[in-house]
C-alpha cells in the first residue's frame, strides 16, 4: 500500500512537470493584438504599429469592443513588441493576431526577419493574412479609419475574404506565403492595399499585388492584372469578365460572371526546347447583355471567343510583362518544370532567370457559357 | 442489574433466550411465558374465550394490535371455535381445531416459542388451548400498504405505470405477474438479527449464470448486521469497488426493469420494507439505458441514448475545458468569443477558477436542498436560484455569465443520467482542479484516469465495460444504440450463458409483402 501510494504520488508530481502549457493568464488581462503593420524606419529599427482590441465598459449595457492603435520600436520584430510592455498592461498576445501589413521598406530588406519571428512564435497563428502596403508605411493603412469606423483589422480580413467574387486579388496567408518563398522556381506575391478615397472619406482598398524578386519587392501590378494572374494560377473562384459583345465595338457592354476556373499549367517538351502551355477552362454566366443585336442566343458563339480572345490578351500580356519588366516567375513555370521535368530542371535551375525571359508561354482559354440568368434572350425594342 | 444485563444482550442471545423457553399443557402458564416475552409492550394483546357448547375449552388467542385483520380473527376464528361442536378433547385437540374449525388458508401448528413468537410479531395470530401444548399459527396478517404508483424517480412517458411497493409479497406478485413461469424462482433470506427481514433472490433458472448466483448468495451470506431497512444497506456489502464512483449494482423501483433484467439473465435482490430493487451485475451501459428506450421507435431511442452518453461527458467535462480554454488556451477560442467572453470578465475580481468552484458549490447546495426540502417551499427556492445567482450574481459581477452558463449546462446535462449522479459530483472537480492547474494536458490525463478506472472494474466477475470495449456488431445491438427487438438476438455474454435469445427458428420481422 505505501509502495502504491509513493508510486502514485511521484507519477503525480511527475504529471506536473512533464506540463506543456504552464501558464495560467486570466482572459481578461491579456492585450489581445489583431492587426500589425510594420515598418523600418530610417534608422533600421523596426516599427510596429498594432491594432488592440480592449473592452470598453459602458454602463449597464452590454460591453463594446473598442478598437486601440499603439506604436512600439525595437531592433527586431520580437523586440519591438517586448518593449510594449513598458506602455501596456502586459505581454501583448498574439494569438489572435489576424492580419499582417508589411510597409515598403520591410518588403525592401527584412521579409525573411520578420516572418521569421512570426513563423517561429509559438502563439502566433499560420493563418494569418498577408497585406504589402502600397503607401509609404504600413502605419498608415492601419491607422486610417475604414468604412463603419469599428475593428479595423476585423473589416480588412472580411474584404479579403470577400475577394473571391471580385478576383481582383486574393487571399495569402503566412503559411501559404512561406511555402511559396522556399519553391524553388517560384516568385512570391503578395496583395497589396492602399488608401481609396471613397465619397470624400479615406479608406483602405485592396488593390493589385506586390511582386516580390529573391524575397525582395520589385514593383507591384494592379488590380486588373491581378485577375489575370489568378486566372493563370488558378486561384479563381469568381469574379466578372468584361467583354465587347462584338468584335470592334470599342465598347464593353456585356458581363460575364466566371462560375468555375480550372487552369492546368502544362510544360512541353519538343526538340530540346521547353514550353508552356496554360489551359484556362472557364465556365461562365451571362449576367449583363449590353448589346440588343445579337439575340443571345445567336451571339453565344461571339461572346466566348471575345471572352477567350480577352483572356489571351490580359494574360500573354501579363506574362510578358513578368518576362521583361519584373524578371519575375510569379506562376511558378520553374515550378511546374521541375515537376514534370526533373532532369531538365537540374541542368537550367541555376540560369533559370534567363531562361524565363524567353520561355515560350501559350495561354490557351476555353470559356463556357452556361447559362443566363433569369432571361434567355436578349431584350428587344417593341416597336 | 438484571434490567441491564438484559439490555445488553446482542440479538443471537435473545434468540436462544427464546429456545429455552417450552410450552406445556397449562394455557396460565404458557402465557405467562409470552406475557414475559413481550413484556413492556403494550401492542401484544390476548384474547380468551370458551367455547359455548363445552364451557371447560378454554381458547386463547394471541396477536399484535394494529397488524392484524380484525374481521378475520372474529369471523374465521373466534365465531367458529365458540360454536363448534367439539367432543373429543384429547391430545391432539389442536389439530382438530386445525382441521375443522378454522377457516383460513394457512394454519400452523407447533411447540416452538421462537417460531410462535416470530408469527406473532409478523401479524399472524397464535391459536392456544387449555390443557395442550403447542399453538396454532394462523395468517392474519394485514399488510397496511400504499398502493401501486407509478414511481416518482423513474418515470416513463409510454409504457407500464406500476412501481414497487413497501410490501415484498405484493412486489413479487408484480414480476411473477410479468413472467408467468415456474422458471422464476424465488429463494428467501431472512437478514439483520433485529429486524429479521425478508430478502429475495429472484432469477430465471435456465438463463442465470450459475457462478454468479453462487456469488450472490455468497456475499449475501457474510452480511452480518442488525438491521436492513433499504436495499442500499445490502448493496454497499455486496458492491465490487465499494469506494468507485461508479455503481456496480442497479436499482430500480419498476417491476417491468426487473423483469427485463431477469430475462437477460440478471440476478434481482428484492427487500421487504423497500420499493427498491437491486439487480445485479450491472455494467457500465445500464447507467445510460432506460426502460422507455424499449418502449419507444428505436430510431427515437438510440438518438435519446446518444444524446445521454454525450450528456455525461459533457457534464464531467464542461467545467474543466472551459477553465483551460480562457486560462491556457486562448488561442483556441474564435477570436469574436474571446472579445466577449474578456468582456464579460471586466471587473470580475477573482480568477476563473475560482468563479467555477464558486457557481459549482451553490449549485449543488440548490441541488440538495431541492430533493429534501417541502414542496411548498419549491417556489421561493427558484426565485432564490434563478434571480439571486442567475442574473444578480452577474450584475454584482461577483461572477461572469459565461460561468453560469457552463455551470447550467453542466447541471442540466448531469439530470439526464441520474444513475451517474455519483460519478459526475465526483470526477467534474477533479477534472476542473486539472484543467485549472494543467490546461488540457491535465484534462486529458483525468479522462484517461477515468477510462482507464471503467475499464479495471467489474460486478460480479462481469467486467464494468462489457459490450462496449469490443467493437462487434452484435455486442453493439443494445449499447450506444438500441436496434430493434429483433434484431437483438443474443443475451449479453457473461451475464447469462443460455444466450439465444428467441425459441428455435429464430424470429424476423414482418416482411412487409402481401400474402397472396
Amino acid at each position: 500500500m505505501v509502495r502504491k501510494t509513493t508510486a502514485l504520488t511521484v507519477l503525480v508530481m511527475t504529471l506536473f512537470t512533464f506540463s506543456g502549457c504552464w501558464d495560467y493568464r486570466e482572459i481578461d488581462k491579456l492585450p489581445v493584438v489583431v492587426g500589425m503593420a510594420i515598418d523600418i524606419n530610417d534608422e533600421g529599427k523596426h516599427v510596429v504599429t498594432a491594432e488592440l482590441v480592449d473592452i470598453a465598459e459602458s454602463g449597464h449595457e452590454s460591453a463594446m469592443v473598442k478598437p486601440r492603435i499603439i506604436r512600439t520600436e525595437g531592433d527586431t520584430l520580437f523586440d519591438a513588441l517586448r518593449n510594449a510592455i513598458a506602455f501596456e498592461k502586459g505581454r501583448i498576445y498574439t494569438g489572435h493576431l489576424e492580419l499582417v501589413i508589411l510597409g515598403r521598406s520591410a518588403l525592401e530588406s527584412r521579409l525573411v526577419e520578420v516572418l521569421d519571428f512570426l513563423i517561429r512564435d509559438v502563439e502566433a497563428r499560420m493563418s494569418i493574412w498577408l497585406l504589402a502596403s502600397q503607401e509609404d508605411t504600413a502605419a498608415e493603412l492601419l491607422e486610417t479609419n475604414t468604412i463603419t469606423g469599428k475593428v479595423r483589422t476585423f473589416e480588412i480580413s472580411q474584404m479579403i475574404e470577400a475577394q473571391k467574387d471580385l478576383a481582383k486579388s486574393f487571399e495569402m496567408n503566412i503559411n501559404e506565403f512561406m511555402n511559396q518563398m522556399q519553391c524553388r522556381g517560384c516568385s512570391s506575391v503578395i496583395p497589396s492595399m492602399k488608401l481609396h478615397n471613397t465619397a470624400g472619406t479615406e479608406t483602405q482598398a485592396l488593390s493589385g499585388t506586390a511582386i516580390l524578386k529573391n524575397n525582395r519587392l520589385s514593383g507591384f501590378i494592379d488590380g486588373e492584372e491581378t485577375k489575370y494572374f489568378c486566372l493563370i494560377t488558378d486561384r479563381v473562384k469568381g469574379g466578372i469578365l468584361v467583354i465587347d459583345s462584338e468584335p470592334g465595338k470599342q465598347r464593353k457592354d456585356t458581363a460575364l460572371e466566371i462560375l468555375e476556373n480550372k487552369t492546368k499549367i502544362k510544360p512541353k517538351l519538343s526538340d530540346g526546347k521547353i514550353s508552356i502551355e496554360v489551359e484556362i477552362k472557364t465556365k461562365v454566366a451571362l449576367g449583363e447583355h449590353g448589346s440588343t443585336k445579337h439575340k443571345y442566343s445567336e451571339g453565344i458563339e461571339v461572346h466566348k471567343k471575345q471572352a477567350e480572345d480577352l483572356i489571351r490578351d490580359n494574360a500573354s500580356a501579363l506574362v510578358k510583362k513578368m518576362q521583361t519588366e519584373f524578371d519575375a516567375d510569379i506562376f511558378g513555370f520553374g515550378h511546374s518544370i521541375h515537376m514534370d521535368y526533373p532532369e531538365l530542371w537540374r541542368k537550367i535551375e541555376d540560369n533559370w532567370d534567363e531562361y524565363f525571359k524567353t520561355l515560350e508561354v501559350v495561354i490557351k482559354p476555353a470559356v463556357e457559357i452556361t447559362e443566363s440568368g433569369l432571361l434567355q434572350e436578349s431584350i428587344t425594342k417593341g416597336d | 442489574m438484571k434490567q441491564n444485563s438484559n439490555n445488553n444482550k446482542t440479538a443471537g442471545e435473545l434468540q436462544k433466550d427464546l429456545s429455552s423457553y417450552s410450552l406445556n399443557c397449562s394455557l396460565d402458564q404458557n402465557l405467562e411465558v409470552f406475557r414475559e416475552i413481550f413484556r413492556d409492550d403494550d401492542t401484544f394483546s390476548i384474547r380468551l374465550f370458551k367455547n359455548e357448547l363445552d364451557e371447560s375449552l378454554k381458547f386463547c388467542l394471541l396477536f399484535i394490535d394494529g397488524m392484524v385483520n380484525n374481521e378475520l380473527i372474529n369471523e374465521d376464528i373466534i365465531k367458529p371455535a365458540i360454536k363448534a361442536d367439539i367432543e373429543d378433547t384429547s391430545d391432539d385437540l389442536l389439530q382438530i381445531i386445525k382441521d375443522t374449525v378454522i377457516a383460513a388458508n394457512d394454519v400452523e401448528l407447533t411447540e416452538d416459542v421462537a417460531k410462535l413468537t416470530d408469527a406473532i410479531i409478523r401479524g399472524d395470530t397464535v391459536f392456544m388451548a387449555d390443557n395442550v401444548s403447542g399453538g396454532l399459527i394462523i395468517s392474519t396478517k394485514e399488510p397496511k400498504t400504499r398502493s401501486i404508483e407509478e414511481p416518482t424517480s423513474e418515470r416513463a412517458v409510454l409504457g407500464p405505470r406500476e412501481g414497487f411497493v413497501e410490501d415484498l409479497m405484493l412486489n413479487l406478485s408484480l414480476i411473477r405477474r410479468k413472467l408467468a413461469t415456474p422458471d422464476l424462482k424465488f429463494r428467501f433470506i431472512k437478514l439483520g438479527t433485529q429486524s429479521r427481514t425478508n430478502v429475495c433472490i429472484c432469477y430465471l433458472d435456465s438463463t442465470v449464470n450459475k457462478k454468479i448466483l453462487q456469488e450472490v448468495y455468497k456475499r449475501i451470506g457474510e452480511i452480518n448486521i442488525d438491521g436492513i431497512l433499504d436495499s442500499e444497506y445490502i448493496k454497499d456489502y455486496i458492491r465490487d469497488n465499494p469506494f468507485s464512483p461508479f455503481l456496480t449494482t442497479g436499482s430500480t423501483e419498476r417491476p417491468d426493469v426487473v423483469a427485463a433484467n431477469i430475462l437477460e439473465g440478471r440476478i434481482a435482490i428484492l427487500v421487504d420494507g423497500t420499493p427498491v430493487a437491486v439487480t445485479v451485475p450491472y455494467v457500465f451501459i445500464e447507467n445510460f439505458q432506460s426502460n422507455e428506450d424499449y418502449y419507444l421507435s428505436f430510431l427515437l431511442a438510440s438518438f435519446n441514448r446518444l444524446l445521454r452518453i454525450a450528456g455525461f461527458w459533457i457534464s464531467i467535462s464542461v467545467p474543466g475545458v472551459y477553465t483551460a480554454l480562457v486560462t491556457y488556451h486562448q488561442e483556441a477560442i474564435p477570436t469574436p468569443l474571446l472579445l466577449s467572453i474578456s468582456a464579460a470578465r471586466q471587473g470580475v475580481p477573482f480568477p476563473t477558477i475560482v468563479e467555477v468552484i464558486l457557481l459549482s458549490i451553490v449549485f449543488e447546495m440548490i441541488r440538495d436542498a431541492g430533493v429534501r426540502m417541502p414542496s411548498n417551499l419549491g417556489q421561493a427556492l427558484s426565485i432564490v436560484g434563478a434571480l439571486v445567482l442567475g442574473s444578480a450574481a452577474v450584475e454584482a459581477k461577483i461572477v461572469s455569465a459565461p460561468i453560469v452558463i457552463i455551470v447550467s449546462v453542466s447541471a442540466i446535462t448531469g439530470f439526464m443520467v441520474p444513475k451517474l449522479m455519483i460519478a459526475i459530483v465526483c470526477y467534474r472537480p477533479l477534472l476542473l482542479l486539472l484543467s485549472a492547474f494543467l490546461g488540457l494536458y491535465g484534462y486529458v490525463f483525468g479522462i484517461m484516469g477515468i477510462l482507464l478506472h471503467l475499464c479495471s472494474i467489474s460486478s460480479f466477475g462481469v467486467p464494468y465495460m462489457l459490450q462496449i470495449t469490443n467493437l462487434t456488431a452484435y455486442e453493439m445491438k443494445d449499447t450506444a444504440i438500441r436496434m430493434p427487438q429483433w434484431f437483438i438476438k443474443y443475451r449479453p455474454k457473461i451475464i447469462s450463458l443460455n444466450r439465444v435469445r428467441e425459441g428455435r427458428g429464430g424470429s424476423k420481422p414482418w416482411s412487409g409483402k402481401r400474402q397472396r
